[in-house]
């Protein structure tokens, strides 16, 4: 899998092409890893050129998600979320996994 | 023509899993749709072989697959040692869950249960045996 990274109108966006599986997940949490240390937290993961996920893939966008929310601040008695996670260009192969296994109900998928 | 293939439950041999399974598909002109949903459940198998029967340590696996052309149903056959491990128990996971409320992984079992139509497992002579078929839509 290649994974390209680059700095879009106040977010960060993943572009991932190939296939998120098994072998290649690790290397895509590093990467989201490294970034969370340096404080990004707006992200774009931009699906348009991944052909393929497993539930390797679903674990690091579930480790990214959770990261993300952590980092939500309290102003008051509400929660006040400080960054956010957007998924774009995803196929419609992989959107069925998303349904299949729930994810689809707390992660922002394909919306403008 | 059924196809065999020998391999040592690594994460690094996936790939060469994948392009087993997915050449053999292609081979017999299957829907790109089913042929994911088929390799989709066999990386399922094939992490939890490394994970779960294997312990990280490696041990043989041995892929057997066909197509029963009659019927329109891919078959995928995985013998392996290691302790047993058998997806078609009783395992259910809650699919409705926040991401707050879930823990991370846990979720191989239920894809292989839902991308396939049938999951048979068999353990004889100290290996495992497990039969996964998917009918072409």
């Amino acid at each position: 899998m290649e994974i390209s990274k680059e700095s879009r109108e106040g977010f960060i966006v993943y572009s991932l092409k190939g296939r998120l599986d098994t072998q290649s997940s690790p290397e895509f949490q590093s990467a989201l890893e490294e970034g969370f240390e340096n404080g990004e937290n707006k992200l774009i993961l931009d699906f348009k050129e991944l052909e393929y996920m497993s539930s390797a893939g679903l674990r690091t966008i579930l480790y990214a998600k959770k990261c993300i929310d952590s980092g939500a601040e309290t102003e008051g008695d509400e929660e006040v979320k400080t960054g956010c996670l957007k998924l774009i260009n995803v196929s419609e192969e992989i959107m069925e996994v998303f349904t299949m296994t729930g994810f689809d109900e707390f992660l922002s998928i394909n919306e403008q | 023509m059924s196809d065999s293939f020998s391999v040592d439950a690594q994460v690094a041999n996936w790939p060469f899993v994948y392009d087993f399974i997915v050449n053999y598909f292609d081979s017999k002109s299957i829907p790109h749709k089913d042929i994911l949903a088929i390799t989709l459940a066999s990386e399922e198998v094939f992490a939890n072989i490394i994970h779960h029967s294997y312990l990280n340590i490696g041990g043989n696996v041995e892929i057997n697959i066909d197509y029963d052309c009659k019927n329109y149903i891919m078959i995928v056959k995985f013998k392996y040692g290691g302790s047993m491990f058998d997806p078609s128990d009783d395992y259910n996971v809650n699919v409705r869950e926040s991401a707050g409320a879930r823990k991370l992984g846990g979720l191989g079992i239920h894809i292989i249960k839902k991308f396939t139509d049938k999951i048979i497992y068999d353990y004889c002579d100290g290996s495992n045996v497990l039969k996964i078929l998917k009918k072409v839509s």
